[in-house]
């Protein structure tokens, strides 16, 4: 990591340098020493097993659909990562799969609706518990009905699971799930000099990420092109286009952007906790910027909404310090 | 002092009620040991009889290891042994009496002998160890009452005598050897787990819960469902939540099982698991 106060304003990523704090560079690639703005939410872990990985993949596949944001989704969710069959309880292959979202009501709700259309009518799958927490989020103890008396509860080391009897033999779910305090935002942007280039560091950040424990990328490939701002003109919207980062609207609105950036790509995580999401933030930037270099990337920022929503500020230098 | 160690002086010449070594009596205020001098005072009436012997007179009282509690000697005729048993650990070198361990809550008890009748009966939480044999009613419910064992968990390594599990309602009850008549009776919820062979008829009432049987058992075709394959993953969260001695049975639980459903008489939806290759 370099400082980057001798760059001319043309090459400067945020147009006019004066009015800027001083970009530093990773990898030859400048970084806008701005942060990005997360929230507090709520999360919990399931893990997903099926009789082959193709079906628990198939199964995950649907829970996880229409998860990526809390905007209108109501949820973020999506595979942490695959397990072995020694990683699960009952030995089968598997994907370890966290879910956020903004109240523990909401949960409580999307949970047991997701699970009892995507999981427990996919063949061969079981769902189990994949994190402690004091609050509980209900699995079994509401799936347990389809069973129309006929289900069965075994309490194992302390922990009650539900065989419900269904048409490839039974689904077995775990009565509950734990819920913890978590985050959701931290984020970074990929500033590019073209489409594909931009999406080379995309690929290149959301597959370092990837790996990582305790987060998630919950858009589609890890990525959005959506990023927005809060409300919108027409009444009714909570989210609406962030014409600032629009590289179309060039000219037309008032933007942060140089000449030279294209395209634009944000990678969003949600993670267990704050020191999680910095280290896949850094990881995510590392990678792309190493991917496709100053030749490919503009620059790299953050989102933030002036640090007002979010008690969560991820600064770009800290994290990549 | 952390500990107590009780070590029998000779077997007495008659049936001693030994409630008192049981509850949380032994345990005084803030965990620790009662008094050794308070202990010695304590009465054990005479069963059929209307007098009593103090513990002084039948044991020797001294300190032991921390947090737990060391009982030596034949205690066969000691009954009610470790009764109520709350917190911490027993650790009983020996035999006992009938009701061993019966309404037990909590704590781990480890019986290194054979227990007469009645053990564990209505236990509703903690573990308890036998490494010898047991008599009947083992995890039973208490005299006049409804219900049996409704909790914790018991292994034993040995055999148990007739109607072991009956009543059982909640908790895991594992016998490594074989098991006499009626096993399971009226078993309500609950699992029981028989390494060895089950005499006589397996179940009769049985209205919910588990049963795995090793080396199979006479089941009644007309209160059981024929048996059909199944490979449960139940069975394999089971088979990882038992203790190593229990090898044996969790490599079954861990494979292809035979499962019948009942007893339908009672309109029962039970289940007896047992291995493909057992008898």
């Amino acid at each position: 990591m370099t400082e980057d106060a001798s760059r001319s304003p043309d090459d400067h990523p945020a147009g006019d340098p004066n009015d800027q704090p001083v970009w530093f560079e990773v990898a030859g690639v400048p970084v806008e020493p701005t942060f990005a703005e997360a929230f507090d939410m709520k999360a919990t872990r399931l893990v997903l097993t099926a009789h082959t990985r193709e079906w628990a993949r198939d199964a995950a596949a649907a829970l996880v659909g229409f998860g990526t944001s809390v905007i209108a989704c109501g949820i973020e969710i999506a595979v942490e990562r695959e397990l072995n069959p020694s990683e699960t309880p009952d030995g089968r292959p598997g994907l370890a799969i966290l879910a956020f979202t903004v109240s523990g009501k909401e949960l409580d709700k999307q949970i047991p609706r997701r699970a009892g259309q995507c999981v427990l009518t996919c063949p061969t799958t079981a769902l189990f518990a994949g994190i402690d927490g004091e609050t509980r989020v209900p699995l079994g103890k509401s799936l347990r009905y389809f069973g129309d008396g006929f289900q069965i509860s075994k309490l194992i080391d302390g922990r009650r699971y539900w065989r419900i009897p269904v048409m490839d033999g039974e689904f077995l779910c775990e009565a509950d799930t734990g819920r913890v305090e978590a985050v959701g935002g931290g984020n970074f942007l990929l500033l590019g000099r073209s489409l594909d280039q931009v999406l080379d560091a995309c690929r290149a950040a959301t597959e370092a990420i990837s790996p990582l424990a305790d987060v998630i990328t919950p858009f589609p490939g890890g990525a959005t092109r959506s990023g927005s701002k809060v409300g919108s003109k027409y009444s009714g919207l909570f989210a609406s286009t962030n014409q600032a980062y629009c590289p179309t609207l060039r000219g037309l609105v008032d933007q942060p952007l140089g000449n030279d950036v294209v395209a634009i790509v944000e990678i969003v995580i949600d993670g267990l906790t704050p020191p999680r999401i910095a280290a896949a933030m850094r990881a995510g930037i590392l990678a792309a910027c190493d991917r496709v270099g100053p030749h490919g990337l503009v620059g790299i920022t953050a989102g933030n909404y002036g640090g007002k929503l979010g008690r969560h500020h991820f600064h770009l230098r800290e994290v990549l310090a | 002092m952390n500990g107590l160690t009780l070590t029998l002086r000779s077997a007495p010449d008659c049936e001693l009620n030994a409630c008192q070594l049981g509850g949380d009596r032994l345990w005084g205020d803030a965990g620790r040991p009662a008094d050794p001098d308070d202990i010695r005072r304590w009465k054990l009436p005479i069963l059929g009889g209307h007098h009593s012997l103090t513990l002084g007179d039948c044991f020797t009282v001294a300190p032991g290891s921390a947090g737990r509690v060391v009982i030596e000697g034949d205690l066969s005729r000691f009954h009610g042994l470790a009764g109520d048993w709350r917190q911490g650990e027993l650790v009983i070198d020996g035999d006992v009496g009938d009701g061993f361990c019966s309404a037990m809550t909590g704590g781990v008890v480890s019986l290194r002998g054979s227990a007469r009748t009645g053990a564990c009966r209505e236990l509703r939480g903690g573990s308890v160890h036998i490494t010898g044999n047991v008599g009947d009613d083992l995890g039973g419910p208490l005299l006049g009452r409804r219900s049996g064992m409704r909790g914790g968990s018991v292994l034993v390594n040995g055999d148990a005598g007739q109607f072991a599990g009956y009543r059982l309602r909640r908790g895991t009850l594992i016998i490594l050897g074989d098991c006499g008549e009626s096993i399971g009776c009226d078993l309500v919820a609950g699992t029981l787990l028989v390494g060895g062979r089950a005499a006589g008829h397996v179940a009769p009432g049985m209205r919910r819960g588990t049963i795995f049987l090793g080396s199979g058992g006479k089941i009644s075709p007309l209160r059981f469902t024929a048996p059909e394959t199944a490979s449960l993953g139940i069975a394999k969260l089971i088979a990882n939540s038992l203790p190593p001695e229990a090898a044996a049975i969790a490599e079954s639980l861990r494979g292809t099982l035979r499962r019948q459903l009942g007893d339908v008489t009672a309109g029962g939806m039970g289940e007896i698991w047992h291995s493909p290759h057992g008898n």
